[in-house]
């Protein structure tokens, strides 16, 4: 099972995968309006692993703990993912858990759950500069340490349209 | 007049506020003005392009920047190249819940590539480790926070590029703070009738539809 978080239109993202396989979950730009994570933590000490604001993006970190793949698609801004496809990463830090570990020398959140994922990130737009993507690629590994995945990988997009050739984000 | 934009998604009581609170203790309240961020108006962007330097302050959210912040960056930006503003100082100082400051690191880069877009001039920036104490207002704890803070002021007030250590921590040993954090959650929890074993709850979602 994978969980493919990105920003683009529904009318886009079915142009591009105009057949979705069953296990796989899509989260979009084009759903409801999302709420922003204000730092409450309630995530961690309420209601553990979920949000508590009820807008429909905050409860992915219980399928995070399932999914063996996590695809994000998202323009890069300024080296960053995208305001909306930040926005579902920032709801949903309930995917871990608040308690802290040493990992890599440095302070990070312990594993709620007990498989380990992929993370692949597709950054895309045009004339994204090498500082950018130089950050991008930093973020997602950084990323990928936070989460604890297995593996992670940060791939560029100069038009949007290329990923319909990739397979394997829907394979 | 020194432009503070207060990059937290919180109305008050925020670290970053607190952090906002050194910076106006030391440049005087009539010498700044702060811009919050949780919400904002249009105009916003005129008053801070008025500013002679412009120092942001943000939480660390999943390794980068809180995604209403991006949001207000990329309207800023707009702004900006609608109305060809000028050149500004730019700083930045990041604060984290991780101890290690240089967590923040990654965020600065996006700030110095917004910089870059938004045509202002990226002046440096410093990363505080340890931002989960700053409220606890323990002048021995936040020592070597306040000293950072006022190098950076330093180098804003003569509009030089900040060129110190760009990273510090809050005066505890790591240790010590990785037990106090990890206490502090199950202490949290008994607010909501929670013991700290169900914190560690696996909320799986019933999937059940793509």
């Amino acid at each position: 099972m994978k969980l493919i978080i990105h920003d683009l239109t529904q009318k886009e993202f079915q142009e591009l995968f105009p057949t979705i396989p069953q296990d796989i979950y899509v989260v979009g730009e084009g759903g409801p309006q999302i709420e922003k994570c204000v730092g409450c933590f309630m995530c961690w000490t309420k209601t553990p692993g979920r949000c508590v604001i009820e807008d429909g993006y905050g409860c992915l970190g219980g399928i995070m703990g399932q999914i063996s793949e996590l695809i994000l698609i998202s323009r890069v801004v300024y080296g960053s993912f995208s305001p909306f496809v930040k926005n579902v990463l920032d709801r949903n830090i309930g995917y871990v858990l608040p308690f802290f570990e040493i990992r890599n020398h440095e302070m990070h959140h312990v594993s709620r759950y007990p498989d380990r994922i992929k993370l692949t990130a597709y950054g895309y737009g045009a004339g994204i500069k090498d500082t950018e993507k130089s950050v991008f690629q930093r973020i997602v590994t950084a990323n990928a340490l936070n989460y604890n995945a297995s593996v992670s990988s940060a791939i560029f997009l100069e038009d949007i349209r290329e990923i319909a050739d990739r397979t394997e984000v829907l394979s | 007049m020194i432009g503070i934009i207060n990059g937290s998604p919180k109305a008050a009581h925020s670290n970053s506020g607190l952090v906002a609170d050194i910076i106006q203790g030391r440049l005087g309240n009539t010498a700044t003005t702060v811009i919050p961020t949780f919400r904002w108006e249009p105009g916003v962007f005129d008053v801070l392009d008025s500013c002679e330097a412009i120092i942001l302050i943000f939480p660390l959210y999943v390794d980068a920047l809180p995604s209403h912040l991006l949001r207000f960056l990329v309207e800023y930006e707009t702004s900006r190249t609608a109305k060809q503003s000028g050149k500004l100082p730019f700083y930045a100082i990041g604060q984290c819940g991780f101890y290690e400051g240089r967590q923040n690191g990654l965020a600065l880069a996006v700030l110095e590539n917004f910089c870059e877009r938004a045509g202002l001039l990226w002046n440096g920036g410093i990363g505080i480790g340890g931002g989960g104490c700053l409220a606890a207002s323990n002048k021995s704890w936040e020592k070597p926070v306040v000293e950072l803070v006022e190098e950076v002021v330093k180098a804003v007030e003569l509009k030089q590029f900040y060129r110190g250590n760009p990273y510090t921590s809050i005066g505890i040993p790591r240790l010590l703070y990785v037990i106090g954090g990890n206490l502090s959650w199950g202490m949290t929890a008994k607010q909501y009738h929670l013991k700290r074993k169900d914190l560690y709850k696996r909320n799986y979602t019933d999937v059940k539809h793509t």
